[in-house]
């Protein structure tokens, strides 16, 4: 985070409270795993919506070891490798810190947009992780669901989002 | 002004501040990946090292995880119901002709007990294979694409180890795979790594149920030649000493691709609360220890 965010961004604890709140309800949301008809264990990982809004928008609210501390909760919930979400949130963090500057210029179907490559990019690489790691070849049908779930749902969480962050900078009143 | 501007009206000594604070972040997140990386390499190398961090972190964070999952539960919980509510006839109809079944079976089950109990006790037969339960709730269920396993309430502290077998109220759905001092982790049969020695009920064919992860269970290590209908009754073989002989399983059933799967009798998605049960089967025995324990009540 930048020194900028830090001074001038960083909002106090007790306004950034509806911010953690959300961040931690959408984290636990996470943790479950869905079931369709035809398809059974679809698991969306809903909180890459609010880790790319904070840190496009808002980087204090989602530091590095909070993120770090997410991806190994899931790993603990779901029962899966440990550390795998945990490397993977902390490399996509990375990344969109890289080019957050990029996007925040650009127009909302534009964030949509990268918000959609992200998504895709992140499950594919959790599926080809878990198949090697575990030296199995798992079916890719519950990974583009859970894509397909998580373009459709960025738009309730981010309304609910914007909400929090217009009552944290004080826009509601 | 004297300061020079470039892009997003931020001056250049602004704009170096952030960049040295942006290289701060990135010497951070290196901390992070290396330790992540260490933690997946240390899991693919050691799979126990793991498993005893996971047991001991849940172990001590019962609390968070209790307060964190029982409103998503509780949420669960209430659209099940208003499911149900929709299906209500129906169960009530099923059930009503079940409970006429159940009753007849109760009464040919209640004779078939007093007659085993005389004819043990006419041959003077040792029962040394006592089954003893133990309840525990259910705290977390990790169904994903990846695993399928349960946590339970129940650990080292309750005198459980590994290998249990584990029941809901509708039959067998797993065993325990991992104990720590407070919580064990159960291995449901949908998991791609369980397996578990099977017979088909009144043929002599023994199989292997094997998990997917991908629906139900199938039938593996079948002879070529065998007697295996759809809809028959799968029961534990007693193999490899982790369940006795005669456990109830499931039923068979074709699948599109011809293959025999096994619909379990349990559900573990409903179950609130499971029993581990320690049918005292040393390894590699067989014994019929499940006929010879005495009935429930049923009311």
């Amino acid at each position: 985070m930048s020194l900028l965010d830090l001074k001038d961004n960083k909002p106090s604890k007790v306004k950034a409270f509806p911010a953690y709140i959300i961040n931690i309800v959408i984290l636990v949301l996470s943790m479950r795993s869905l079931d369709f008809l035809a398809i059974e264990n679809v698991h969306s990982i809903f909180f890459l919506t609010p880790l790319f809004y904070w840190i496009i928008h808002k980087p204090a609210i989602t530091p590095l070891w909070f993120i770090f501390l997410s991806g190994l909760a899931i790993d603990f919930a779901i029962d899966g490798l440990l550390g795998l979400h945990a490397f993977l949130f902390v490399t996509l963090t990375m990344i969109l810190f890289k080019i957050r500057r990029i996007i925040l210029s650009q127009p909302a179907l534009y964030h949509y947009l990268m918000f959609a490559i992200i998504v895709c990019g992140f499950e594919i690489i959790r599926w080809c992780m878990a198949s090697l790691l575990t030296w199995e070849l798992w079916s890719l049908w519950p990974s583009l669901l859970a894509i397909v779930i998580n373009i459709v749902a960025y738009g309730p969480i981010l309304l609910v989002l914007k909400g929090v962050h217009r009552v944290m900078s004080g826009y509601g009143r | 002004m004297g300061k020079s501007s470039i892009g997003l009206g931020l001056t250049t000594r602004e704009m170096s501040i952030s960049t040295c604070q942006d290289r701060k972040v990135g010497k951070t997140a290196s901390v992070f990946l290396a330790l992540s990386v260490s933690l997946l390499i240390t899991n693919i190398i050691s799979t126990d090292f793991s498993n005893k961090t996971k047991h001991f972190i849940s172990d001590y964070t019962l609390g968070i995880s209790d307060a964190l999952t029982t409103p998503v539960n509780a949420l669960s919980d209430k659209i099940a119901r208003v499911k149900t509510m929709w299906e209500i006839q129906e169960t009530h109809d099923m059930l009503s002709q079940e409970n006429e079944r159940l009753m007849q079976w109760y009464q040919t089950a209640n004779r078939l007990d007093a007659e085993n109990k005389a004819l043990r006790e006419l041959l003077k037969m040792k029962d040394d294979n006592a089954v003893s339960y133990r309840a525990g709730q259910v705290i977390d269920d990790t169904k994903t694409q990846y695993s399928h396993t349960i946590l339970v309430r129940l650990g080292e502290n309750d005198g459980l180890e590994k290998g249990r077998g584990v029941l809901s109220h509708e039959g067998l759905i797993g065993r325990v795979i991992e104990t720590g001092r407070e919580t064990s982790r159960v291995l449901l049969l949908s998991d791609v790594n369980s397996r578990i020695p099977v017979t088909i009920d009144g043929l002599s064919d023994r199989a292997i149920l094997a998990g997917t992860n991908n629906g139900d269970p199938i039938l593996d290590h079948l002879p070529e030649t065998n007697g295996v209908k759809p809809g028959q009754k799968i029961i534990t073989s007693g193999h490899g000493g982790i369940f006795p002989y005669g456990v109830p399983v499931g039923e068979t059933y074709l699948t599109d691709n011809n293959q025999i799967a096994v619909r379990p009798y349990a559900t573990p998605e409903r179950a609130s609360y499971v029993q581990v049960v320690d049918y005292g089967v040393p390894a590699g025995s067989t014994s019929r220890s499940v006929a010879s324990s005495s009935l429930p009540t049923l009311r």
